[in-house]
């Protein structure tokens, strides 16, 4: 119904013209329109880089996920005392921990996409890990943070896990972009998203971790 | 025709209504039904202990609220770490102590860790316990220690589907 409209479809074409001129280098999207580009051109996978990153990186719920973690890694015996790692990605299994819901440095999902926040429009939704983390006796923590994310505009309508005002503006917002991203452009239905940025942090007590998070995330 | 159609939309008007029973709302927030706005599928255990999904299709998690480290031998101080149970069976709460198991194996984890992965777990969340065993026997001697024997077992498909419906759980401090 609000495809046929006239605005829908000069919607339509602006964002059409938008993702066709988009030149994502290699794998590498900085911005919505190289991400979407990458899903038009049915990429196995997309890095998020530059612009986008950086949103990331300054996403006061991404540091929050990072305050969670770095908690619980100073809660292991040796830290503090002696040098130990973490091979692989930690949390493994606790998406309490890991979770994130990037809605920009306002946390409001209208005003992250009124503004375009790219963390808000390339990932929104996601995962965040510590990947192959050393710790130093004197407790500095050495990590590289991995956000990992499949990159869609699928509605959801039947996914009941999306809850109350949530589940409503997904959907309408997925519903609209769909015609465009699916139908025109033809892009592929979900294209596997990473982002990765190395970080050095400093000897924290669990009180530090726990105070830094939450003055980040309010 | 008329007086049928009409008893219809009656029917359907009470099918619709009795279907919009509200949740039971919980003076502590996190027992609520939309506690977070993490689109996941959850329910409460004992706070901050929670099982989600991400959607209906996906298996269930646990975050333990406490990591378990386990030091990898001859490694060069290395650790993994329990920070959840993957792929959760089966869970049982009585009063301050949270019990579940999952055949799960980590297969992206050092083969020491694999070959002697937890299957069974005990979190007490006001104790700040957290501990995982290999076997049964050792879970079952463990909880029996904390005085229980014979856990009521549940499953959390259907533990979600009550708390779905109603907002309410038999452990929830309200709901008792």
């Amino acid at each position: 119904m609000i495809e046929s409209s006239p605005l829908y479809a000069l919607a339509a074409v602006a964002v059409a013209v938008k993702v066709e001129t988009a030149q994502p280098v290699g794998n590498n999207a900085s911005n919505i329109w190289e991400l979407m580009k990458l899903g038009v051109n049915q990429a196995d996978h997309a890095n998020i880089t530059g612009e986008g990153l950086q949103s990331l990186k300054d996403d006061p719920s991404v540091q929050a996920a990072e305050g969670r973690i770095g908690a619980a890694i100073g809660e292991n015996t040796s830290y503090g005392k002696q040098a130990f790692s973490i091979p692989g990605n930690y949390p493994t299994n606790d998406p309490k921990e890991t979770g994130f819901t990037a809605d920009g440095p306002s946390r409001n999902f209208a005003i992250g996409l009124l503004t375009q926040n790219p963390a808000f429009l390339m990932v929104h939704s996601a995962n965040l890990y510590a990947n192959n983390t050393t710790v130093s006796a004197d407790g500095t923590i050495s990590t590289t943070w991995k956000v990992v994310d499949d990159f869609d505009y699928l509605p959801e309508w039947n996914n009941d896990s999306r809850k109350g005002l949530n589940y409503w503006e997904y959907n309408i917002g997925a519903t609209i972009a769909d015609p465009i991203y699916y139908g025109l452009l033809g892009a592929k239905a979900q294209v596997p998203t990473t982002a990765e940025w190395n970080q050095t942090i400093p000897s924290q007590s669990g009180d530090e971790w726990w105070n830094d998070s939450c003055s980040r995330c309010e | 025709m008329k007086k049928a159609a009409f008893c219809l939309v009656i029917l359907l008007s009470i099918s619709y209504l009795t279907s919009c029973t509200p949740l039971v709302h919980h003076s502590d927030r996190f027992y609520n039904y939309n506690d977070s706005d993490f689109p996941r599928n959850h329910f409460p255990l004992i706070d901050p202990v929670e099982a989600t999904r991400e959607r209906s299709s996906s298996p269930w998690e646990l975050g333990l609220g406490n990591t378990i480290w386990i030091r990898i031998p001859n490694s060069n101080n290395a650790y993994y770490g329990y920070s959840g149970v993957a792929e959760l069976e089966k869970f049982a709460v009585k009063e301050d102590v949270i019990m579940a198991y999952s055949s799960y194996v980590d297969k992206q984890a050092d083969a020491y860790i694999q070959n002697n992965y937890y299957h069974w777990f005990v979190a007490i969340p006001d104790k700040n316990i957290t501990e995982g065993f290999h076997t049964e026997d050792e879970f079952d001697h463990y909880i029996q220690t904390l005085g229980i024997q014979n856990p009521e077992w549940q499953i959390p498909d259907e533990a979600y589907k009550k708390f779905a419906q109603t907002g309410c759980l038999d452990w929830i401090p309200d709901c008792k």
